[in-house]
C-alpha cells in the first residue's frame, strides 16, 4: 500500500513562479479598473467635494495606467507596433513578428484569424495551411491555436500546425504543447520535442491515401463507415479490427478499405436485466459498449430509448472516438424530450461535436441555438451564445452570426469572449 | 482520467522586466493597518496585501483544483473580490482566514462547472499541478509514486470532503482553521474529514495521522 506523511504539503515545493504572481495581480487590476468604471458616481454629488474628488480620480487612474504600462500588460502587437491582425501568405511564405519576440512563419497560402488578444492569452485560428509558431518562452500570455479538429496550447515553445483535409496535424521542434480535441485520445494528449499528432478528416471525408503519423502508442481503429451494412456476425462478438475492449478512444482512424463494420447488436436485454453495452458503458469501456453496439445498434437502439439510454449511447459514441453516431441519440434527446431538465445539455453537447469534430457548422448553428431556447444553465449561456456567432459565421451565415452577435454583447457586455464574437462578425 | 504535468521548458531565460514595487523602503505593516488603508482607497495597500497573501492562496488553489490555469484565474477571482467587499471584513486581523474562506468558495465553484462539464463529456482541461507534479526535488521516485495514487483517489472525493482533507492533511491546517476556511461547523468539517479519510486510506497509509 501507497505510504504518504502528513502534513503532504513538506513534500512539495510551492509551484508558485513570480510571473504567475504578476499575471494575476493585472488581471486583478483589469478587472478592478472596469468594476470602477461602471459603479455610479455617486460621490461626486457630495457638498463641496465635486472638483477635488474628480481631480484624485483623475490622478490615480493616470497612476495606474502608467503602472499597467509599466508592468507590460495590454494586448501584444506586432514588432512594428501595429495591432495585431488577420495574418495570410499568398504563393510565397509569409513571416509575422511580434512585440514579445515571438514570430509566425505562414507557409504559401496560409491564414490566421486573431480570436482573443489580451494580457494574458493570444488566442488565433489556422484557418487554412501551415504556420509554425516560435512563442518567446517567459512571457505572460498563454498562446492557443485552433485548428478544427484540436487546438494547441502552448506557453513558451516552437512547434507546427498545419490543416491537412479536413484534419490537423501539429510537430513539435522544442517545449511542449498541449493538443486537445474531442478525436485527441482521452480529449488531451502532452507534446514534446520530436513528437506529432495527426487528427484525421471526420469519418466521412477519409481519404484512402492518407497515412497516419502519431507517435503516442495507440491501438489502430478500422473505421467503420456509418452508411455501410452490417456485417453477419455473430452478436456479442467484435468484428476483424474493432477497436478492442478496453481501449480507449483513439484519434488516429485507420484507412484500411476492408474495415468490416461492427454487427447491428440489438441494446435490448431480457426485461428485468441491463444490456451487455450498459453494463460495459457503466464500467467506463466504452470501447467494449460500442463494439457490442456498433453503429447501426447505436441508431436503432436510440430509436424508443429512455433519455437515460439516450445519453448514455452518446457517452459510448464520443468516448470511444465515433462522434458521428453519436449525432442521433442526442438530437432525439433535444427534440422528443425537450422537457427533460437534461435537453439543453445535449444540444450543446450536439452543437460542439457538430463544429468540432465533424466540420457541421450549420448543424451546430441550429443546435446551439435549440440549447439557448431550452435554457441552457448560466455558466454555459456565455459559451453557447459565442459559439453559436462562430458556427453561423463558419456556415457562410454573416447576417445570422451578427444577430447572434448583438445578442451576445445585450447579455454579456462584460463577457470573456467579446472580442473573440466581434472578430467572428469583423466588427473590432 | 490521466494527469498530464505541464513542465515548461524554456530555450532562454526570460528577459529582464521592469517591475513597480509600491510602498519600498517602509517597515512591514500589520494586517489591520493595510486592510484599513486599503479600505480607505489605497492602491499600494491593496498591493501589499496581495503581495503579502497571493502565494499562499495560489499554492492552495493549485493543490486543490490540480490545473495551474484554473488556480490563477480562481486566485484572481478572489482577490477582486477581496478589495471590492473589503469594508465587510469585521475583523481585519482575521484578514488571512478570510481569505482563505474565498478561495475555498471559488474553488468549490470550479469543481462544480467542472462536474457540470464532465457529465456533459466536454473536456475540462488536463491536470497539470497535481500533488505529485508539485514534489519538491529529492523526493524519491516511489514517494512519487504515493503521490499520484494520492492524486488519484482526491479526484474521485465529492469536492467538500476533497477540500476539508486537503486543507487538514496536505496544507496541515488546524481543524478549526478548516473549518472556517469551508464555511462550515467543526463537527461538519470533521465529518467531512472522515468521510475522505476512510476513501484515501483504502489506498494509501498516512503517516502522522491524527485525528480527523
Amino acid at each position: 500500500m501507497s505510504r504518504v506523511p502528513v502534513p503532504v504539503s513538506k513534500q512539495l515545493r510551492s509551484g508558485v513562479d513570480d510571473a504567475a504572481l504578476d499575471r494575476v495581480w493585472r488581471g486583478v487590476q483589469r478587472r478592478r479598473a472596469a468594476l470602477s468604471r461602471r459603479r455610479p458616481v455617486q460621490w461626486l454629488t457630495a457638498v463641496g467635494a465635486v472638483a477635488a474628488a474628480v481631480a484624485l480620480v483623475v490622478l490615480a487612474w493616470r497612476g495606474w495606467g502608467d503602472r499597467a504600462r509599466l508592468e507590460g500588460a495590454g494586448p501584444l502587437r506586432f514588432a512594428d507596433q501595429r495591432e495585431v491582425a488577420t495574418m495570410t501568405s499568398g504563393a510565397a511564405p509569409a513571416t509575422y513578428e511580434f512585440s514579445d519576440g515571438s514570430r509566425v512563419d505562414l507557409g504559401p497560402g496560409a491564414r490566421l484569424d486573431l480570436l482573443d488578444d489580451g494580457a494574458t492569452s493570444f488566442s488565433t485560428l489556422l484557418a487554412s495551411g501551415k504556420a509554425t509558431f516560435d512563442v518567446h518562452p517567459g512571457g505572460p500570455r498563454r498562446w492557443s491555436v485552433e485548428c478544427g479538429v484540436l487546438s494547441v496550447e502552448v506557453v513558451g515553445t516552437r512547434f507546427t500546425v498545419e490543416r491537412v483535409g479536413g484534419g490537423a496535424r501539429v510537430v513539435v521542434e522544442h517545449g511542449v504543447v498541449l493538443v486537445r480535441g474531442e478525436r485527441v485520445r482521452d480529449r488531451v494528449q502532452r507534446l514534446t520535442a520530436g513528437e506529432s499528432v495527426e487528427i484525421l478528416a471526420p469519418e466521412s471525408e477519409l481519404s484512402p491515401t492518407t497515412p497516419p503519423i502519431e507517435t503516442a502508442p495507440v491501438p489502430p481503429v478500422n473505421v467503420a463507415t456509418a452508411s455501410a451494412p452490417p456485417a453477419a456476425a455473430p452478436p456479442g462478438v467484435a468484428p476483424p479490427g474493432a477497436a478492442r475492449p478496453g481501449a480507449s478512444g483513439s484519434s488516429v482512424a485507420s484507412t484500411s478499405a476492408s474495415a468490416a463494420p461492427a454487427p447491428a447488436a440489438s441494446a435490448s436485454a431480457p426485461i428485468g436485466e441491463t444490456p451487455e453495452w450498459r453494463k460495459l458503458a457503466e464500467r467506463q469501456d466504452n470501447s467494449g459498449a460500442y463494439a457490442v453496439l456498433g453503429p447501426a445498434g447505436i441508431a436503432s437502439s436510440a430509436q424508443n430509448a429512455s433519455v437515460d439510454d439516450l445519453l448514455a449511447l452518446a457517452d459510448v459514441a464520443r468516448l470511444s472516438g465515433h462522434p458521428a453516431d453519436a449525432v442521433a441519440p442526442l438530437t432525439r434527446v433535444m427534440n422528443e424530450h425537450a422537457g427533460d431538465p437534461r435537453a439543453p445539455l445535449a444540444a450543446f453537447t450536439l452543437g460542439r461535436l457538430s463544429l468540432d469534430a465533424l466540420g457541421r457548422p450549420a448543424q451546430a448553428a441550429a443546435a446551439f441555438q435549440r440549447a439557448i431556447q431550452l435554457g441552457l444553465p448560466g455558466s454555459l449561456r456565455e459559451d453557447a451564445y459565442a459559439r453559436l456567432v462562430e458556427a453561423r459565421s463558419r456556415a457562410g451565415d454573416e447576417p445570422g452570426a451578427r444577430a447572434a452577435a448583438l445578442e451576445y454583447e445585450q447579455h454579456f457586455p462584460d463577457g470573456k469572449r467579446l472580442r473573440e464574437v466581434r472578430r467572428w462578425v469583423h466588427a473590432d | 482520467m490521466t494527469t498530464v504535468p505541464l513542465v515548461l521548458l524554456m530555450a532562454a531565460p526570460p528577459p529582464p522586466r521592469l517591475r513597480v514595487v509600491p510602498g519600498g523602503g517602509d517597515a512591514p505593516r500589520g494586517d489591520a493597518e493595510l486592510v484599513e488603508r486599503a479600505c480607505g482607497g489605497s492602491h499600494a495597500a491593496e498591493e501589499q496585501i496581495y503581495r503579502r497573501y497571493a502565494p499562499a492562496v495560489l499554492a492552495l488553489l493549485m493543490r486543490l483544483l490540480g490545473r495551474r490555469s484554473d488556480a490563477e484565474d480562481a486566485t484572481q477571482d478572489t482577490f477582486v473580490i477581496a478589495f471590492e467587499s473589503m469594508k465587510q471584513l469585521r475583523d481585519p486581523g482575521a484578514l488571512r482566514t478570510w481569505l482563505l474562506r474565498i478561495a475555498v468558495s471559488q474553488a468549490r465553484r470550479r469543481f462544480r462547472r467542472r462536474k457540470l462539464l464532465g457529465a456533459l463529456g466536454l473536456h475540462t482541461g488536463a491536470d497539470d499541478a497535481t500533488l505529485e507534479s508539485l514534489v519538491a526535488d529529492g523526493v524519491s521516485p516511489e514517494r512519487r509514486a504515493d503521490l499520484a495514487t494520492l492524486d488519484r483517489v482526491l479526484a474521485t472525493l465529492p469536492a467538500d470532503q476533497r477540500i476539508a482533507w486537503t486543507l487538514r492533511y496536505v496544507e496541515g491546517e488546524e481543524l478549526e482553521a478548516v473549518a472556517a476556511a469551508c464555511g462550515c461547523s467543526l463537527a461538519t468539517a470533521k465529518r467531512r474529514i472522515a468521510a475522505a479519510s476512510a476513501q484515501v486510506r483504502a489506498e494509501v497509509q498516512l503517516d502522522g495521522e491524527g485525528e480527523p
